[in-house]
């Protein structure tokens, strides 16, 4: 196996600067971890919690794309992503509210009324 | 004994990971890493809050490597701030501090997420390893080269040409618009009609510079770009947003609304057959309609 000259590697660190890749990578584990999140929780507010954790990982890999490739879309494609996630999470608030005053509990398996 | 290495070759093969930018990313890439993960783990709601705040400051810290600063200090004020203390009043609101008590009723559903969180973390990062041509920066923190048309943009290219069929122009490296100065001399690629010369003020700030309030808003309102109506429909959304959650949250008078307590009262009797998992003793006084 031939080494890979550092110079094409997008893992080494090169110029000071810290590689694309590394931020990808970064990205792509806060949004798995997000997910498993979503998962694995019972409790809807920890579940907002972790559909944040997976916004915000969008939102590191839209800002590194925008800096490697000069364009400023990145960043305002984030301040988007900001906005939308503020909405969602006063809506969803305020729908856990309303179950629980309607339920006395959140519980996600508890509310199973669409079980088919 | 095996050989020691060379020295010489250790500290080549070291010395790019000392970096300040690389060392910085190292700290707080590997931070917010562990607070991710300590949220997900903690069973306790408030903690799992407190770890997320702490994860933002850490993603927080990488956009203001990444030059985005007033992305940085929304993320602080609004994430960490704002909607965190959303967050936590609703947690204290509902009483759900203490950790989940209730019993799993899909047991079998925690390791198939976890096999399946692994496996896409796998696929996602094959990903990345598998590209080859991802751009880098140079010494100075510039691009190498830009791949979208800088000529027009948004809406008089879609006005200029239509929506074309094939979709997009094909990409034509061009300059960086931060490159210095090599942008006039560039003629405009082969199929987009003949534009007179962009003079967006913001296209000449520096990298350094696109990221502040100034460059931001620049960007932003600028009609040449696509980002104006986004803006406006963002707007819209918030309003909505406003709206529905007073609505949703809204405690119902006494005999306001006959659907609303009928429902509620069908809500209740559902409840109180349905389940037996919830704790006794933790039913709050209030919150009835």
């Amino acid at each position: 196996m031939e080494p890979i000259d550092p110079a094409l590697n997008p893992l080494i660190p090169a110029n000071g600067q810290v590689p694309l890749s590394w931020y990808l990578i970064l990205s792509a584990i806060l949004f798995t971890v997000g997910t498993v999140g979503v998962l694995v929780k019972r409790n809807p507010i920890v579940i907002f919690m972790c559909v944040e954790l997976m916004l915000n990982a969008v939102n590191l890999a839209l800002i590194a794309f925008g800096r490697y490739l000069g364009d400023i879309g990145g960043q305002m494609i984030a301040i988007f992503v900001m906005a939308v996630a503020a909405a969602e999470v006063a809506v969803g608030l305020g729908i856990l509210i309303s179950i629980f005053r309607s339920r006395e509990s959140i519980n996600v398996d508890e509310v199973n009324l669409m079980q088919g | 004994m095996p050989p020691l290495p060379d020295p010489e070759t250790v500290k080549q093969a070291v010395l790019p990971f000392l970096a300040p930018q690389v060392l910085l990313f190292l700290t707080f890439g590997f931070g917010a890493l562990v607070t991710a993960i300590a949220m997900v783990l903690h069973t306790n709601p408030i903690r799992s809050a407190l770890f997320l705040v702490l994860n933002l400051f850490g993603v927080a810290v990488l956009y203001l490597l990444l030059h985005a600063y007033f992305l940085a200090a929304v993320q602080v004020i609004v994430y960490a701030g704002a909607i965190m203390v959303l967050f936590l009043f609703v947690i204290m609101l509902l009483n759900l501090g203490s950790p989940d008590r209730t019993k799993d009723v899909l047991r079998w559903q925690q390791p198939v997420a976890v096999g399946g969180g692994l496996v896409l973390a796998l696929v996602l990062s094959v990903s990345v390893f598998a590209t080859q041509s991802l751009p880098r920066l140079d010494a100075q923190g510039k691009a190498p080269v830009r791949l979208v048309p800088t000529a027009p943009t948004g809406m008089q290219a879609m006005e200029a040409q239509g929506i074309s069929p094939e979709g997009m122009p094909v990409p034509t490296p061009v300059p960086a618009p931060g490159g210095g100065g090599g942008g006039g001399a560039a003629s405009p690629p082969p199929g987009l009609p003949e534009e007179e010369e962009p003079v967006s003020k913001a296209a000449d700030l520096p990298v350094e510079e696109q990221g502040t309030v100034r460059g931001i808003g620049l960007n932003l309102y600028d009609p040449r770009q696509p980002w104006l109506f986004p803006f406006e429909a963002t707007s819209i959304l918030l309003l909505v947003a406003v709206l529905g959650s007073v609505v949703l949250s809204k405690r119902r008078m006494p005999g306001e609304s006959l659907a609303g307590s009928r429902a509620a009262e069908a809500g209740l009797a559902a409840a109180s057959t349905a389940d037996s998992a919830v704790v006794p003793g933790e039913t709050l006084p209030g919150g009835k309609a």
